[in-house]
């Protein structure tokens, strides 16, 4: 269960184990960090950092914020310091022969593996700062406000890059349903 | 503080059938695994041991600047390098190795120790690294081992990685070949055996290499090309490099078996194969018997001669391997790519079913 109370955050969190932090928010870091970089061996690698700083740190939670959001705000800027060094290319190794193999149609049997439906397919496929605000919308429930805050941007910000994101996703929809 | 309660503002949930259902575990699998929560917990163990990434390059660092510290004190104070001599007792083997002329190559180990960044292979139990610049993606980096040595290809530059419709190299793919005794694989060392043109028909269609496979005497390299801002791409073409024809200075051009494009490849379970023993490729193709099953057409390419013929025999598949039997000797092959839709629908049933 999360505890995601704020005053109850507050009083409790300074008291969290290491393994407390991960069981309660491990899946929100991790998918937050592979909705950002597309990439499962970043998301793990992104993750331990992002759970060893927060756990050096517990002590310093003020309550500002719950303490996902807080996380997730850990876990944005290590994200977004690791990608000046790397790279989200898609690609994907086929076969057990020697060497590897990539072509489009393989790449995208593998991410057709990784979501669980077309509409998670479109939503990766969407420019990063629409897809960001989408992920936080509907897989994290933050508010406008909330988004603001973690993205520093205004809310009016938030919103129209919403609404874009939600026009994108429903247009590539309508166009998939008429082919 | 601000609160979810404070000034919620949900946005478009149920306003739609799609937000309802992107709404679900967006991921087939687990991403946040036990495994990984215990990787964690062993890494916070030690305090340093999670910033390792950023502070492993201090440590050699001060070492090196310190050693050079304590050199130059006792060149200072033995009167100079001539003088250094002294401080070294007569044959020990630093002796030796200060009055050894300078032109005199150094005999080192080899050291296995592949900068940051390098891709890396094994082939017959021998680990290899490719150097390469963080900002190339070493998933497309190239090595294969053929009876030559090895060869490699570096994952070329390009630009708008993230974007898939636009990405494009900006330097173009090269094969070298190199010995099997270098750890290292770099241009320095190897042969180069031919450099791909970067434009395939135009400024804005790019030569790809997808995939790179050593067989013998020969490498297979798989190509097409592809204009920037189009998802479709060309037909894939494979062409067979002779690595026994690679010497310094020259260049191998890789020679064209035939390209992926006959529909007849989709039929059913029809799939590609290759006899590393006798240098033949095989394509087998699904075909109808009229009875409501299929049998297989083979033809056979030779790499030597770029020759075709087809070849009548009962086919037997399994997972990884084909088996058959021509000219009394029985034959065990290797599954290439399974091109049959029927492979990908088998696919897509365990996937269903796996959910």
């Amino acid at each position: 269960m999360q505890r995601d109370n704020l005053q109850f955050a507050t009083a409790y969190a300074p008291e969290m184990t290491l393994r407390d932090l991960m069981e309660d928010y491990g899946t929100d870091v991790w998918n937050y960090a592979f909705f950002l970089t597309r990439s499962r061996e970043q998301a793990n690698d992104i993750s331990q950092e992002v759970f060893l700083k927060a756990f050096r740190n517990i002590s310093k939670y003020r309550g500002q914020s719950s303490v996902k959001t807080w996380l997730l705000t850990i876990t944005r800027n290590t994200a977004f310091s690791w990608s000046k060094n790397s790279f989200w290319r898609r690609f994907t190794a086929l076969g057990n022969h020697q060497g590897t193999i990539n072509h489009f149609s393989a790449e995208k049997e593998a991410l057709g593996k990784q979501y669980a439906n077309r509409i998670w397919e479109i939503i990766m496929e969407l420019p990063d700062r629409n897809r960001e605000v989408l992920v936080l919308d509907i897989q994290y429930g933050l508010s406008i406000s909330e988004m603001s805050d973690l993205l520093k941007v205004v809310p009016g910000t938030v919103k129209s890059r919403l609404a874009r994101a939600r026009d994108k996703v429903r247009m590539a929809l309508e166009k998939e349903e008429k082919e | 503080m601000k609160g979810r309660s404070e000034d919620k503002e949900h946005v478009m949930v149920g306003h739609t059938d799609w937000y309802r259902q992107a709404g679900r575990r967006p991921l087939r699998e687990e991403g946040f695994t036990p495994e990984l929560m215990q990787r964690i917990e062993a890494a916070s163990v030690s305090p340093h041991k999670g910033n390792a990434r950023f502070s492993r390059g201090k440590r050699p660092v001060f070492l090196l600047l310190a050693s050079a510290f304590v050199i130059c004190i006792l060149i200072w104070q033995a009167g100079g390098i001539n003088g250094l001599q002294t401080l070294i007792p007569k044959g020990h083997p630093l002796q030796k190795a200060a009055a050894r002329p300078s032109s005199e190559p150094t005999v080192e180990p080899q050291v296995y120790s592949p900068p940051v960044g390098s891709a890396e292979f094994e082939f017959s139990g021998k680990k290899y690294y490719m150097p390469l610049p963080l900002d190339r993606d070493k998933r497309i980096a190239y090595a294969v081992e053929t009876s030559q040595g090895i060869l490699w290809s570096p994952a070329p530059h390009g630009v708008n990685y993230n974007k898939y419709l636009f990405f494009h190299p900006t330097e173009p793919r090269v094969l070298y070949l190199s010995s099997k005794e270098n750890s290292e694989l770099s241009a320095t060392s190897a042969t180069k055996v031919y450099s791909y043109p970067l434009f395939a028909s135009d400024e804005n269609t790019y030569n790809y290499v997808s995939g790179v496979f050593g067989v013998g005497d020969y490498a297979i390299v798989m190509s097409y090309s592809k204009t920037v801002g189009t998802k479709a791409s060309s037909k894939q073409i494979l062409s067979v490099v002779d690595v026994r024809k690679v010497v310094p200075g020259g260049t191998v051009v890789p020679r064209e078996l035939f390209t992926l494009d006959d529909p007849a490849l989709n039929v059913y379970r029809s799939l590609t194969a290759i006899d590393k023993q006798h240098g033949e490729f095989i394509m087998l193709f699904s075909v109808a018997d009229g009875e409501g099953g299929y049998g297989y057409k083979a033809v056979v390419y030779d790499f030597d001669s770029g020759q075709k013929h087809e070849l009548n025999a009962q086919f037997q598949i399994q997972e990884s391997t084909v088996t058959y039997e021509t000219d009394g000797e029985k034959r065990n092959i290797e599954i290439f790519i399974k091109t049959g839709e029927q492979w990908y629908l088998d696919w897509m049933n365990e996937e269903q079913n796996s959910r």
